[in-house]
């Protein structure tokens, strides 16, 4: 039985890969701005673009080129654009060309008809870039699908070609059979290639094959009646006889052609093996390379760092050669330096006046200078290979003795005073240093001692003494004479003033009812001026009293010394509104009654000469400044002038007048008693807007700062309604 | 019904105006009591001890003793000193009266037991208020009122 399999011809597989070539696009019109204006946006589609400036020269450009689309502008003066539409379809290489129209008038895209190749789209002015790009995309590809069909469609019309041209040549075997696959006949050579000779079998092969399709080429499978089966070409093509259609089939043995095809096939797997064989060896020797020219450029990195190392060596020893001859140099002046100075030095120490003397760490003496010589009276050569001892007196000897063990344990002694003796056995006292002298090691290896004669000098420092001693004397004296200069101006003088005020009171009693008021103000104006006077004397006996006398000094917490004046002066601003700024204050080592006389003449005097002001405003605060406390008073009262400021601490110095109290005695007291203290006073003021009174006491480290009082800057506001104070 | 006798005031000063002005402050506030003056603290001694012109003298001690401090041959320390030492005395009020404000002055008498201490203010009107509250305080309180007794 015969049966044929089926392979189907395939044109494009044998196709080599579709390369991307640009297509051409012309672009039509007047302006030259749209034509550019066009071009930039079609650009990046990456086709080939042609400019026609007018219908004519398109024309022109349609004969020679393939155009995958046409732009046109629809107005344009000489040709317009359907009129050049109508000639590019006229002319054969742009007949199904897309046409695409650029417009600025709507209705134009009725008037030009289109076809399904050549397809007509319109755009309208003004153009949108995307559109126009997607809308040209779009007829690009089409036209290049287009040209695609059109090549494949001409591959298989040649291959037609060439096969009937090779069927006609061939030696084939012929049969002609009905449509229905009846041979109406054979030749000798198809009985030859199937083995038979009747005309069933005959039939039956082509009713499977050839003959049921006419006008056509197969490639089957011949079976023979007798042996294997074997591949067979058939050519068909219809026969038209009087009122039937025959069909006439061609048929081939192909079995040598498929032979040398698999042969062809062999060979051409063998060869791609043995490529690919090649092709892996040459990767692996390429990587072999690869790998040795890694190492060869390592190797030439090394190298060259190598190099590199061995200049930079070059250069370090270069520098170190140079900087060795600077040292040397250096250290060669510095010798000749050292002996100018050495030299020098030894003339120092011969022409000092002070003895210097150099001795071994036991004493025994090795260097002798000129001022020793002339100091003790040994010469140079009695001296040297001698113990110091001879330079002392006998009960000095100890003395000397534990002075080297000392200079032996690193110490030094310095201006150390002695009694020493000279060679004619005089005493005299000496000034000596004496210094351990370390040897290159750091050792402990001599003793210097540099001597000085101070026995004139101790003679005038004891005079000095005796003459200090003397004047604390006359001091004392001069101290107790003061004292009882106040003791008895307190007795004495206030005991006359009692007495008038007194026996003036009593007059003024005995006699008030008969006094005219002349009388009465000649009496009061007498009476008044004995109590003022009384007042001065207090206050001076006061102020004497702060200067003499013993300091009893303690820790004394200002803080708390703050609280208790305010309390004793609160009957001075009773009715006032007092606003107090009361900032931590420290311990400080001090007399606490002189303190507090301090405290109560600066706060009674911000109190006093803030009178005037509705709301007086009084702060007390401390600062750290150069290891001394430096208080302050601040009030917001009147203030003074700071050209009289030199006058404020001045006894019986005012700068105001009647209208507030007070002698000038206040602030001569806190001057004494701050200086008796070791500080200093001072005062800032402006007329009218306040004044700060400082005060300062040494030792801020000696004492810390108190907490006792407030813990943070208080405010505490006083304000007393009643009783506004009369004084 | 015999009113009981008022003990006497001790007053030593030395200056004659000081005592005419203590007394005439203490009679302004009608102390009754006896005032007895000497000028030095010798004449204290005399009559606390009963000694010399005050050898015959009546009544027992004195209400109060109001001494000076600074009196010729025997000051007032001294009188304190002695009155404070004797058993028989120490009973006895001293207030020391004084111009001085010398400190020395005061812690000796402390020292030495005083019981008051006035300085003298130099206005008189509060040396006044001053000798009445004395006597009001070491007169009055330790006596029958004044009244009772009558005047003396």
């Amino acid at each position: 039985m015969l049966t044929f399999g089926y392979t189907p011809p395939e044109f494009e597989k044998d196709d080599p890969p579709a390369v991307r070539l640009p297509m051409k696009i012309l672009l039509v019109d007047d302006s030259p701005d749209n034509l550019f204006s066009v071009r930039t946006v079609l650009e990046p589609l990456g086709e080939e673009l042609i400019l026609a400036n007018s219908g004519k020269e398109a024309l022109g450009f349609c004969l020679d080129h393939d155009f995958a689309v046409i732009l046109l502008d629809v107005r344009m003066p000489e040709m317009e654009g359907f009129e050049t539409a109508e000639s590019i379809r006229a002319c054969h290489r742009s007949k199904d060309t897309p046409l695409l129209f650029l417009t600025g008038c709507r209705g134009d895209e009725r008037l030009f008809p289109g076809h399904d190749l050549s397809p007509v789209d319109y755009l309208f002015r003004p153009v949108v870039p995307e559109i126009l790009q997607s809308k040209v995309r779009a007829l690009v590809e089409l036209s290049r699908s287009a040209g695609l069909l059109r090549r494949q469609a001409e591959t298989l019309a040649k291959a037609e070609q060439g096969f009937r041209s090779a069927l006609e040549a061939a030696p084939d075997a012929m049969i002609v059979t009905r449509q229905d696959g009846t041979i109406v006949m054979a030749d000798s050579r198809t009985a030859a290639l199937f083995g038979f000779s009747g005309r069933e079998r005959a039939a039956e092969t082509a009713v499977n094959g050839a003959g049921r399709t006419p006008d056509s080429t197969a490639r089957l499978r011949g079976v023979p009646s007798s042996g294997s089966d074997f591949p067979i070409e058939t050519t068909s093509s219809p026969l038209y006889a009087d009122d039937d259609v025959l069909v006439t089939s061609a048929i081939r043995d192909v079995s040598e052609r498929v032979r040398a095809e698999e042969s062809i096939q062999r060979l051409n797997a063998d060869l791609e093996r043995r490529v690919e064989e090649r092709t892996a060896e040459l990767v692996r020797s390429n990587d072999a390379l690869r790998r040795s020219e890694d190492q060869l450029r390592l190797a030439l990195d090394a190298a060259k760092r190598a190099e590199q190392e061995v200049r930079q060596l070059n250069r370090g020893l270069e520098e170190r050669i140079r900087d060795c001859t600077v040292l040397l140099e250096t250290a060669n002046r510095e010798l000749e330096a050292f002996a100018d100075s050495a030299g020098r030095l030894a003339s120092i120490v011969e022409s000092s006046e002070d003895a210097i003397v150099g001795e071994t760490l036991e004493g025994i003496i090795t260097s002798w200078n000129a001022g020793a010589e002339r100091i003790f009276g040994y010469t140079k050569d009695e001296a040297i290979g001698h113990s110091v001892t001879i330079l002392a007196p006998p009960e000095g000897h100890d003395e000397v003795s534990q002075i080297l063990d000392r200079i032996r344990r690193g110490e030094r002694v310095r201006h150390f005073e002695a009694t020493r003796r000279r060679k004619d056995g005089q005493r005299m006292v000496l000034s000596e240093t004496i210094s351990p002298i370390q040897d290159a090691a750091g050792r402990i290896a001599a003793v210097s001692m540099i001597a000085r004669d101070i026995t004139e000098r101790q003679a005038s420092e004891m005079e000095i003494r005796q003459f200090n001693e003397a004047l604390q004397q006359k001091a004392h004296t001069l101290g107790e004479d003061i004292e009882g200069f106040s003791y008895s101006v307190s007795h004495d003088l206030r005991a006359p003033l009692r007495y008038m005020d007194g026996f003036l009171e009593l007059l003024k009693n005995h006699i008030g009812g008969g006094l005219d008021e002349k009388g009465r103000h000649y009496l009061d104006t007498a009476i008044e001026s004995a109590r003022e006077m009384g007042v001065l004397i207090d206050d001076l006996l006061r102020f004497s009293r702060t200067g003499r006398g013993d300091m009893r000094v303690t820790k004394v917490n200002l803080a708390n010394l703050v609280k208790q004046v305010q309390q004793e002066l609160a009957t001075d601003f009773r009715g006032r509104k007092v606003v107090w700024t009361v900032e931590p204050l420290p311990e400080v080592a001090g007399d606490p009654a002189l303190l507090r006389q301090v405290l109560v003449n600066l706060l009674g005097n911000a109190i006093k000469y803030t009178q005037p002001r509705a709301e007086a405003a009084i702060a007390i605060g401390c600062r750290e400044e150069g290891g001394e406390w430096v208080f302050f008073v601040r009030d917001n009262g009147v203030g003074f002038d700071m050209r009289y400021g030199h006058k404020l601490f001045g006894v019986f110095q005012r700068l105001h007048g009647d209208e507030f109290e007070g002698t000038g005695i206040g602030l001569a007291i806190v001057r004494r008693v701050i200086a008796r203290h070791g500080g200093r006073t001072w005062a800032e003021g402006v007329v009218d807007q306040g004044a700060t009174f400082y005060f300062s006491l040494p030792g801020a480290g000696a004492a810390e700062a108190s907490d006792t009082g407030s813990s943070g800057v208080s405010q505490t506001e006083i304000e007393r309604s009643s009783h506004r104070g009369s004084a | 019904m015999v009113p009981p006798e008022l003990k006497d005031i001790l007053l030593a000063d030395d200056s004659g105006k000081d005592v005419e002005l203590i007394l005439t402050a203490l009679q302004q506030h009608n102390i009754a009591n006896r005032v007895v003056v000497v000028r030095d603290g010798a004449e204290a001694l005399e009559y606390l001890y009963r000694e010399g012109e005050f050898a015959q003298r009546r009544g027992g001690n004195p209400a109060v003793i109001l001494l000076d401090l600074k009196m010729p041959r025997v000051d007032g320390l001294e009188v304190l000193r002695r009155v404070k030492a004797d058993d028989n005395l120490k009973t006895i009020p001293v207030v020391i009266l004084t111009s001085s404000r010398e400190e020395r002055d005061l812690v000796e008498g402390y020292r030495l037991g005083v019981n008051a201490y006035l300085v003298k203010p130099i206005r008189f009107n509060e040396f006044m208020e001053a000798v009445g509250r004395l006597g009001i305080f070491w007169v009055l309180t330790d006596e029958p009122p004044p009244e009772s007794g009558g005047a003396g």
